[in-house]
């Protein structure tokens, strides 16, 4: 092997470099306008919005569209924030905090909400040039109804001595901050008070246990019996966690439970007129009737059906509370750490 | 200060000692009596079992068979730290972390000496083997000679009663070898230790040892001084080992009180010493050793009772200073050598001439033929 | 011509995803300096939130406390597993360890993490063992806790261990133990003052390799820890991913670049002052 002197390796790696940076650039810019990508979840996610939106979106406009995974929306904010201007998707499956800093970032393109037929048939907080909602997913309590010695109908039972060590909590401000606000308004605070939401959970810390970052987390921790209790959970957790026995049981916890709104960003420098049209297809009364079937998530079109499935997990005088996760957005950094540091250690 | 080390002297005693590694006999039932304060020198070709006979007594070989008794007590059960046994190993084994005279302190501090003794000791075998000034260098810094003499001196600070060397001088060059030999012996002879030294090399057994033991095949082929393994080896293995030698093939055609009449083909014959050989042979080797012998003219009147003669004609050669090789061959095409001494070399020989090669029958070897 | 180019183009991969390699890390520098509220002057503010907030910090001291317990642990137990492997085993048993080893490193370190959630779940081997021997009434926390976060991390650093310390052992002259025992040095102080010694650079090395492995790991205290055990590699990527706090993150990664370089500098120094003492 020749040794290279040191003035040659160091050319070698300038040019080496010079060429993995014309790559990089060489990609960025052969953006194919032709296909719609889309930005979204996998998994069940992803194979229901396949099956109930973009098959027959292409089938009815002859827009051809695929989506690249995240693992979360965050994550997606992350890589859009560090590759500023140099995103080829489309659409961003998202939800409301993420856009809403997204925004901020000059990330988005306006969404021409006068071109959505459709928008008339959802309720007008979710629609809006930011985003607009796709679905709505309940949140309670999962629980094993075998090891659990009581039958736990609200809140506040999170609290109780019975449950210790037994609970699964989100990881820091994970559920965007979903569960501290939570916490905080139970409590007697609000999104922008959250001292009474920790204090609440300080007195819930002796019964948790584990923090779970994601949803798949939280259903292996059920069913292999890790955990008795998740004190957060999306209801379709509860479907999951269901397949692997009739055991447990979702609580929509008194006195009231959230729900988070999913929705869809048109991204900056995207396909703007097809974008539309597939958001405007996407919420149209069929589509959501048949993606809230498969996911067990509210349709977000107010015409559209419940699912069977989910009314029973979710009765009809279920009280539903909206949090407000614009305001929530800014303070999630804060939250995570507090979170961290008061109730995790 | 000085402070002169002591030693109790202790003898050696193998009885029956086998050794065997996966199922190959390496020693195989050797006896040896190793007197107090006695240097024996362990000699043979690789593979001989001498390494293992050191290991054996050091504790590091278990043997198969046989015991161990080092000072009257029986060692085979004893671990190697309990022997009080020194080594030094052919590539030294110095403790390459350690600086000279913390390998000498070793020992010490393993035996529990007290500090201020052990300063005292490490001074007098610093001193003894001129090592004083190398006390804090680390044994890579050092050269051949130099690690010997830490090595040596490592093994000899705690006293052992027996010292136990594997070819000490292997990894010195010719010179320093030949400087070290003396100066090995003389040490091992102050300290008046009982020793044991394996190696390879005739001359270094025979000027470092008093008795030399020649191995062949895990036994003990001869012991004895250097000049019994020289003037009456009693194979031709050891013969070979110790020095150059002629031979015949030869058969006992006569025998008398004093001597026995030798046959060595074309009606010629030797005589030999009748105590040389034992009654019932006939088939025997006949040896002389090439500095025995002396080239005479041709004509020159022999005493036939006192010596023996065969005609050879000078074919080689070979001045070397002190000693001048002679190449002869004899009639029946067996090569001789002859060794003279350069001043004492006053006949001219002439290349391709015939002379008679005498010698005295007492100089006259007989051995047991390979076959025997 | 061709000849002489040949070099040039034998390490022009490597160079490729070098340099690439390097383009991450530097763009990952350039994140930590920007300022938190969309400034773009180049600023110290992430170093100085990590270095001034409380529970930042504490994902930086309690990973070196896990780290370093971690590695003294797989020293502790690799040791023996290496001294033995090389020492007293029969080549039958050797090839046996080393078999054992080689399907360590081979497989997949999510998917032996998700080994140990199985044996050290609330229904794992362990547990199952435990209870059924008697010795505990209920299953024991065994993992989500720091206790399995060590186990995961000693596991995943010790097959390094092993044949870093292995490499010494093998290379160990035994004449110079055994030169210990004729010098009257009973086993024990044979392998401190002799073994040990000798095997530092081995020690170092292996020392190495597993603090920063451990200093660095994700999936273990991810899977193993149940949120509850505060790793870097967590809280990168808790901010840069779950916040998407590139900065703050990236600042974090940083001062883990920094950490890990000061460790391979302050050890192999160590290890090149040992071993100048008495080599040439």
């Amino acid at each position: 092997m020749t040794t290279l002197s040191r003035r040659h390796t160091l050319k070698l790696a300038a040019a080496s470099g010079l060429v993995g940076y014309l790559g990089q650039i060489g990609f960025s810019q052969a953006q194919a306008k032709k296909l719609l990508k889309i930005i979204a979840w996998g998994g069940t996610y992803g194979d229901a919005m396949r099956s109930s939106w973009l098959e027959p979106f292409a089938a009815a406009s002859g827009i051809q569209s695929e989506i690249q995974l995240q693992s979360s929306s965050m994550e997606t904010l992350a890589s859009l924030r560090a590759n500023k201007n140099r995103n080829d998707a489309d659409l961003w499956f998202s939800a409301i905090a993420p856009t809403s800093l997204a925004k901020n970032d000059g990330l988005l393109s306006p969404i021409p909400v006068g071109q959505l037929k459709n928008a008339s048939q959802l309720p007008a907080a979710v629609v809006n040039d930011t985003y607009v909602g796709i679905w709505s997913l309940p949140y309670g309590i999962i629980y094993n109804a075998k090891t659990v010695p009581f039958e736990i109908t609200k809140w506040e039972d999170l609290t109780d001595k019975r449950l210790k060590g037994m609970v699964s909590a989100p990881y820091g401000a994970n559920y965007n901050g979903m569960f501290i606000a939570l916490l905080a308004l139970l409590a007697g605070g609000d999104e922008k008070n959250v001292d009474p939401g920790f204090e609440l959970a300080k007195k819930m810390k002796p019964n948790f246990s584990i923090f779970t970052t994601s949803d798949s987390e939280q259903i292996r921790l059920l069913t292999s019996g890790e955990a008795d209790v998740v004190a957060f959970a999306p209801v379709a957790n509860y479907f999951a966690a269901r397949k692997a026995g009739a055991h447990f049981r979702f609580v929509c916890a008194k006195p009231y439970i959230p729900v988070s709104i999913s929705n869809v960003a048109i991204l900056k420098d995207a396909n703007v007129e097809a974008a539309t049209r597939f958001i405007d297809f996407a919420i149209s009364k069929e589509p959501q009737q048949k993606i809230a079937q498969l996911l067990g998530c509210l349709p977000i079109n107010t015409q559209s059906d419940v699912a069977p499935a989910l009314r029973e997990a979710v009765p009809a005088d279920t009280e539903f509370r909206f949090l407000q996760e614009g305001v929530m957005a800014g303070q999630l950094s804060g939250w995570n750490d507090r979170w961290q540091r008061e109730i995790q250690r | 200060m000085t402070l002169s080390l002591s030693f109790k002297k202790r003898g050696i005693t193998l009885t029956g000692l086998s050794v065997e590694l996966q199922g190959k006999p390496i020693l195989d039932n050797v006896d040896l009596e190793i007197l107090p304060g006695e240097i024996i020198a362990l000699l043979g070709p690789s593979g001989c079992g001498k390494t293992t006979m050191l290991r054996a007594i050091a504790g590091l070989q278990r043997p198969t068979a046989g015991e161990i008794v080092v000072g009257g007590q029986a060692m085979n059960d004893v671990a190697p730290y309990r022997r009080n046994v020194g080594m030094v190993f052919q590539s030294y084994a110095l403790f390459p972390h350690m600086t000279v005279a913390e390998n000498i302190l070793f020992g010490l501090k393993m035996h529990g000496v007290a500090p201020a003794e052990r300063q005292g000791i490490l001074e007098a075998t610093l001193s003894m083997l001129e090592l004083g000034s190398l006390r804090d260098a680390y044994p890579a810094r050092l050269s051949g000679g130099q690690q010997q003499r830490v090595a040596i001196a490592r093994s000899i600070a705690t006293q052992p009663s027996v010292l136990l060397l594997d070819e000490p001088l292997s990894a010195l060059d010719k010179k320093l070898k030949d400087d070290m030999r003396n100066e090995l012996r003389n040490l091992l002879k102050k300290v008046g230790m009982t020793a044991i030294i394996v190696t390879h090399d005739q001359e270094e057994a025979l000027a470092i040892a008093d008795r030399v033991a020649v191995m062949e095949n895990g036994r003990i082929a001869q012991i004895g001084t250097g000049g019994d393994l020289y003037h009456h080896p009693n194979c031709r293995f050891v013969a070979d080992f110790v020095g150059y030698m002629n031979y015949f093939d030869g058969r006992v055609s006569g025998r008398s009180d004093r001597s026995v009449d030798l046959d060595i083909g074309r009606d010629r014959s030797l005589k030999a010493r009748a105590a040389a050989i034992a009654p019932s042979q006939d088939d025997v080797i006949v040896a002389v050793r090439p500095e025995a012998i002396r080239p005479v003219v041709n004509a020159t009147p022999i005493d036939r009772e006192a010596f023996n003669s065969v005609t050879a004609r000078l074919i080689g050669e070979e001045f070397l200073g002190i000693i001048t090789n002679l190449r002869f061959q004899d009639d029946e095409g067996r090569e001789l050598l002859v060794i003279r001494s350069g001043h004492d070399n006053r006949t001219q020989l002439r290349a391709g001439e015939r002379y008679a090669l005498i010698w005295p029958i007492d100089a006259t070897i007989l051995m047991p033929t390979d076959a025997s | 011509m061709f000849a002489r180019l040949m070099p040039y183009t034998l390490v022009a991969p490597a160079l490729l995803l070098i340099s690439t390699l390097l383009m991450g890390l530097s763009s990952v520098l350039g994140w930590s300096f920007q300022g938190g509220s969309g400034s773009e002057a180049a600023s110290l503010i992430q170093y100085e939130n990590l270095a001034t907030n409380e529970s930042y910090r504490h994902f930086f001291t309690y990973s070196l406390w896990l780290a370093a317990v971690s590695t003294f642990v797989a020293l502790i137990l690799g040791f023996p597993v290496a001294y033995y492997m090389e020492i007293k085993a029969s080549p039958h048993q050797r090839r046996l360890i080393f078999a054992g080893l080689l399907a360590m490193f081979l497989s997949d370190y999510v998917l032996k993490m998700f080994g140990l959630i199985l044996i050290l779940g609330r229904s794992g081997l362990v547990n199952r063992l435990a209870m059924g021997l008697g010795l505990a009434d209920s299953p024991l926390r065994l993992m989500y806790n720091e206790f399995g976060v060590l186990v995961g991390l000693v596991s995943g650093i010790l097959p390094y261990m092993i044949l870093s310390l292995n490499g010494v052992i093998a290379r160990l002259d035994k004449r110079l133990q055994e030169a210990a025992a004729l010098l009257g040095a009973p086993p024990w102080r044979i392998f401190l003052l002799v073994t040990l010694p000798l095997c530092i650079p081995g020690i170092i090395a292996g020392t190495m390799l597993s603090f920063l492995l451990s200093l660095n790991s994700f999936v273990t205290p991810m899977l193993l820890g149940g949120g509850r055990v505060d790793m870097i590699a967590v809280l990168i990527f808790d901010q840069a991913i779950n916040l998407a706090n590139l900065p703050l993150g990236s600042a974090a990664a940083g001062v883990l670049f920094l950490i890990s370089g000061a460790v391979i500098l302050l050890l192999s120094l160590l290890g090149d002052r040992y071993q100048k003492r008495f080599q040439r």
